[in-house]
């Protein structure tokens, strides 16, 4: 009796700390209200199985329990339940697993007017670059960072001259602009996440990952890295803010290219020559 | 019911297979020390891999005291952090989960559930637990080397885990580690090799594959699982000693570690995580499959009933182990590999989850119309199935590739494997230790001490992992030290957190009292005499209780029947053990 | 990976193929009482020893496939370079051939004697062992050790013209694969040997004829074994690899 009316409060108490639970996702920002459309599919088949399974095992605690002269019956196998309770759990399945598939299709296909932004993880900060007025980014690999070419941007390559470099600052995106982000490491793993954006990727140095997303929500978001990096792994943190379109305009203009930034070390270099 | 006179017994056919002859230990450093009897080994092996998974235990706490009450204590750093996580994570699930399963109870009810009188190669297996003796030795000498033991998370990615971001990266602390693992997957191949023979080939006679008790089934394909997934993580283990030690890049590619270029070129991380998950993945099934079993058995005995569709439970098993093999890389959604690659293990990990439910539905019929006796290990088993059942049903979420996205790296994850590896195979390795300790001592654990340690493992446990889900959802990493000040983070994270701790030391605590029951019962238990339970199975129908040598005296058991014959109706009793012959009236049928 | 898919493909099909013998069909419920005392109680009817050995191949075989697997992963990345492999490995192949011959045909020796012996034993009635039928068995082992040994030494050779070339461990990922490959095999025939050994050594003594049949049965079986994993090692290490499977591995995985 006691066991039955335990796992029955377990349930009820499940059910109810995650109806009235105040820890919930944060207010999505990008397009991908898809994902949080199947975590909530999820929660009801699954919740539903659950709360189904564990009452009927209660049920069952208490009813069969043992008691003198009982007898238990003998039914080594049934199998028309064993095929329709087979049938049932292959169509949950296939109930999540079909809009799942749908949902990640349009996550790997990016749409053709996606702008690209690059995100560049290291130990432990993120910087970015911007394909320019040209709209193009130019290569760029890790063999050719140096002091003076923090990202390893192609120098011979003319899309890389008006590339937008922003060291260890924020990022800005633009609101309602699909937006491909392409990932880098110039270390060891990491992985850009927003949980507003709900996308996320690893980096690996020597590959170029991406993810793509609309930004839907003007506001000021905190960047993680959800890859194991180090011991700076949990205070690799960073901000990313999307913009409406005049506020990004305003900042776009404020930024430095990678030829600036050349030609300004240069300067710098000659003058430290001159007495 | 026939009469039964004095009917000469019928007569047994010669067997087809000669006996092999048992060794004999003469000396005590051969009978207790390099003993080759499979009931010491397996004791051996169960009482280091129990000592580790305590060192375990007390990292876990060290882990939660920091995320419960943050900056409270200053030994524990970021380094020291990821060397808690580390350490236990690798420790629960290799060193104990493994070890205990398959060689702690593999080797104690292998021989005698199927009626053999030890293993197939006993030298071997005396080697194997040495080996692994060996392993956790220098595991555990990691923590005492300069620099400390890696930090690298018990998944070691490359190349952070040989790089000098990470502590014990460029120190002795992961050399180590994978010099533990190699010598681990040596002395299992060598242990496994007996598992697996000794089922295949030494069954006693009429012990058919379809009658081995569901125990038997489960340790045995996970045992097959081992052989196979093992080497994967053997050829990851030395490539990235290579990488380590020799400047080799077989995972290393052209990097840039804090300003200096290094000389490692063209590798690729992606393929150290393949080979790991291909290893990984079996892993869990190499934990969850004996528990699958062993349960089985629980719940039949103490519900006086039989397991509900074994043909189906068989199968299931089989073709989850089968499965377990093609689903790896949905650990790795967002490790950048190609795409495509989602769509393909999506759709094998959903459809592992059918014969996985079917087990659980078949359980739970179990239990319909039995008579269930509210032991401790039946209890136990209850845990089991509400534990399993949540950790199960959150892996939908996280197997079904778009909703992975968002939530991987996050507490969701950790809430998830730690409910579904961690506490459901633990309960059931409780339950089993309940249920089987009359077996190896001669006594009786203490009920009542029992039903507290499991109220409050069970209810402390399932306090602990399931509003972890609810603070991943949130959006919390992983693997990170401290909340810190995002702002995404409601401040009542952190009670929860904190709250979560509190739950966590108090299950720490409680095992305090099952371990003093356990050394109390030695002495002062109730004698148990042969059967306790009135179970069916091979192991309670031995002469003699501890088993002696041998286990079955002069004789091996002839079996007549399966391991399921509860309650049959028009029998005297309500079991008839698997070697008892029946009424002798020639009738084949139960 | 499909490599390893394709390894497994064959394990899990002998499984299945074994499993299917052993009527995991039946309702074994309905199966109670003496009747079936050896009905279905399908023992696996070969020596323990060569049930264990066939068990160690599958691991064996799991490791070197997916080392396999990872070579060719590694090959597609643009730096691969291949480097020349000196003609001797072929010696160090025919020496390795040789081995397994002789093992072969001791085994194939030592069956025959076992046969004979049974035949005299049935018209006779039970009759000692002689030793001295071992000794051309003996022979047989002796060869193939010495033989082993001389493969291990060209394979030593091997690595000393391979630096000699200027091709060391970390030189470039392909010399790295051909050291690791190489020593991973060299590590498994030390194994061998040292059975190997222990075998032939009782093959001098009084030895029962049949545990002797089953200690070469199964060094002939792991050297044959062991002589296949060096011939796939050797054509995957030159490329003679077929190039639309390759590039189909290509395509998926990157």
């Amino acid at each position: 009796m006691g066991v039955a009316l335990a796992l029955v409060i377990i349930v009820v108490g499940s059910v109810v700390f995650h109806v009235f639970s105040p820890w919930w996702w944060t207010p999505i920002a990008t397009n991908w209200v898809f994902m949080d459309n199947m975590i909530s599919l999820t929660f009801w088949i699954t919740g539903f199985v659950y709360v189904v399974i564990l009452l009927f095992v209660a049920y069952c605690v208490y009813k069969f329990r043992y008691r003198e002269g009982r007898v238990a019956a003998y039914e080594p196998e049934n199998k028309k339940l064993e095929t329709w309770l087979t049938v049932l759990t292959s169509l949950g399945v296939v109930a999540l697993l079909a809009p799942g598939l749908v949902v990640w299709f349009q996550f790997v296909t990016v749409p053709e007017d996606a702008t690209e932004v690059e995100v560049v993880g290291q130990q432990w900060s993120w910087s970015y670059r911007l394909p320019g007025a040209d709209g193009r980014l130019g290569t760029a690999d890790n063999r050719l960072i140096s002091d003076d070419n923090i990202l390893g941007i192609n120098p011979e390559d003319p899309y890389g001259q008006d590339d937008i470099v922003i060291d260890g600052d924020d990022l800005h995106l633009l609101v309602g602009q699909p937006v491909k982000m392409l990932l880098r490491a110039v270390d060891v793993l990491h992985d850009y996440y927003v949980p507003e954006f709900r996308a996320k990727m690893d980096m690996v140095p020597g590959m170029i990952t991406y993810y793509w997303m609309e930004p839907t929500r003007v506001g000021t978001y905190d960047v993680l890295c959800a890859e194991l990096c180090g011991v700076g792994h949990g205070y690799m943190s960073g901000t990313v803010l999307i913009d409406t379109v005049e506020d990004y305009n305003l900042w776009i203009s404020e930024q430095t290219t990678f030829a600036e930034m050349s030609t300004n070390k240069e300067i710098e270099f000659t003058n430290l020559g001159d007495p | 019911m026939v009469e039964i006179e004095s009917m000469p017994p019928p007569s047994v056919p010669p067997a087809e297979l000669e006996e092999v002859e048992l060794y004999h230990a003469t000396n005590f450093w051969t009978k207790y020390v390099f003993s080759q009897d499979a009931k010491i080994i397996a004791i051996q092996y169960s009482g280091v891999a129990i000592a580790i998974g305590l060192v375990a235990l007390v990292l876990s706490s060290l882990i939660r005291l920091q995320l419960g009450f943050p900056e409270m204590f200053d030994f524990i750093t970021a380094e020291t952090y990821y060397q808690f996580v580390t350490m236990h994570g690798m420790i629960m699930v290799v060193y104990l989960l493994t070890a205990l399963f398959l060689g702690g109870f593999g080797n104690y009810l292998i021989p005698l559930m199927v009626g053999a009188r030890d293993m197939a190669f006993p030298y071997v297996n005396m080697l194997s637990f040495w080996i692994y003796f060996l392993a956790v030795l220098v595991l555990v000498g990691s923590f005492f080397v300069p620099g400390g033991p890696t930090g690298a998370g018990w998944t070691l990615y490359p190349p952070q885990a040989i790089l000098s971001g990470t502590p014990g990266g460029t120190g002795l602390g992961i050399i180590l580690m994978l010099l533990s693992l190699a010598l681990f997957i040596v002395g299992f191949t060598m242990g496994g090799l007996n598992y697996v023979v000794t089922v295949l080939q030494m069954r006693t006679r009429g012990m058919t594959m379809m009658r081995l008790p569901l125990t038997v089934w489960g340790i045995f394909t996970a045992t097959v699982l081992a052989l196979l997934a093992f080497p994967a993580l053997l050829v990851a283990t030395v490539m990235m000693l290579f990488d380590r030690l020799l400047a080799t890049s077989f995972f290393m590619p052209s990097l840039v570690e804090f300003g200096d270029h290094l000389s490692y070129g063209g590798g690729s991380p992606i393929l150290f995580q393949h080979l790991f998950w291909f290893f990984g993945h079996p892993e869990v099934y190499i934990v969850a499959l004996p528990a699958f079993g062993i349960v089985s058995d629980l719940i039949s005995t103490h519900a006086r009933k039989n397991i509900f569709g074994y043909r189906m439970m068989v199968w299931a098993i089989v073709g989850i182990g089968a499965l377990s093999f093609i689903v790896w890389a949905h650990h790795m959604y967002v490790s950048g590999m190609h795409p495509y690659f989602g769509f393909f293990f999506a759709t094998t990990t959903l459809i592992i989850a059918v014969p996985t439910a079917l087990k659980v539905y078949n359980w739970v019929l179990t239990l319909w119309n039995g008579n269930i006796h509210l032991t401790t290990p039946m209890l136990f088993s209850l845990g089991f199935i509400v534990t399993f059942l949540n950790g199960g049903l959150t892996g939908l979420f996280l197997g079904n590739v778009i909703v992975d996205i968002p939530l991987s790296d996050t507490m969701f994850v950790v809430a998830h494997f730690h409910m579904v590896m961690g506490v459901a195979p633990i309960l059931v390795i409780l339950g089993a230790i309940y249920h089987w300790y009359p077996k190896i001592t001669g006594r009786m654990l203490d009920e009542r001490l029992g039903r507290i340690h499991f109220w409050v493992t069970f209810v402390g446990s399932y306090l602990i992992f399931f509003p972890m889900h609810y603070v991943g959802l949130v959006g919390v990493p992983r693997r990170y030290p401290e909340l810190g000040d995002a702002a995404f983070i409601p401040e009542s994270v952190a009670s929860l957190n904190s709250f979560i701790s509190l739950a966590a030391f108090t299950v720490g605590l409680a095992q305090i009292l099952f371990f003093y029951n356990l050394f109390r019962s030695l002495r002062k238990g109730r004698p148990a005499g042969h059967n306790p339970w009135r179970a069916t199975t091979l192991e309670w129908q031995t002469p003699q209780t501890p088993p002696g040598h041998g286990n079955f005296g002069q004789d091996l058991p002839l079996v007549y029947r399966w391991p399921y014959d509860y309650s049959v109706p028009g029998a005297s009793e309500d079991f008839l053990a698997q070697n008892d012959p029946g009424p002798i009236d020639g009738e084949g049928s139960a | 990976m499909t490599v390893v898919l394709i390894f497994l493909a064959v394990v899990v099909s002998t499984s299945i193929w074994w499993l299917s013998h052993q009527r995991l069909g039946a309702k074994p419920w309905l199966e109670s009482g003496l009747n079936s005392l050896d009905q279905g109680s399908h023992q696996v009817s070969l020596p323990r020893g060569k049930i264990g050995l066939l068990v160690i191949l599958s691991v064996v075989g799991m490791l070197f496939t997916l080392f396999f697997s990872s070579h060719f992963m590694r090959q597609e990345i643009e730096d691969w370079r291949s480097i020349p492999l000196p003609s001797m490995i072929w010696i160090n192949g025919m020496l390795l051939l040789a081995a397994s011959l002789y093992l072969q045909s001791a085994l194939v020796t030592a069956r025959r004697q076992l046969k004979a012996l049974g035949e005299r034993t049935q018209s006779q009635g039970t009759i000692r062992n002689d030793g001295k039928n071992n000794n051309s068995v003996r022979s047989l082992l002796i060869n193939a050790c010495v033989l082993t040994v001389a493969f291990l030494i060209g394979q030593l050779i091997t690595w000393y013209e391979v630096a000699g070339n200027g091709f060391f461990l970390s030189s470039n990922p392909s010399s790295s694969f051909f050291y690791v490959l190489t020593g991973l095999h060299g590590l498994h025939i030390i194994g061998g040997l040292a059975v190997l050994f222990h075998t032939t050594a009782l093959a001098r003594s009084n030895t029962q004829l049949n545990k002797l049949v089953t200690r070469v049965d199964v060094c002939a079986l792991y050297w044959h074994f062991l002589f296949f994993i060096w011939c796939v090692m050797i054509f995957v290490m030159l490329g003679w690899t077929y190039d639309p499977f390759i590039e189909l591995c290509q395509r998926v995985l990157l």
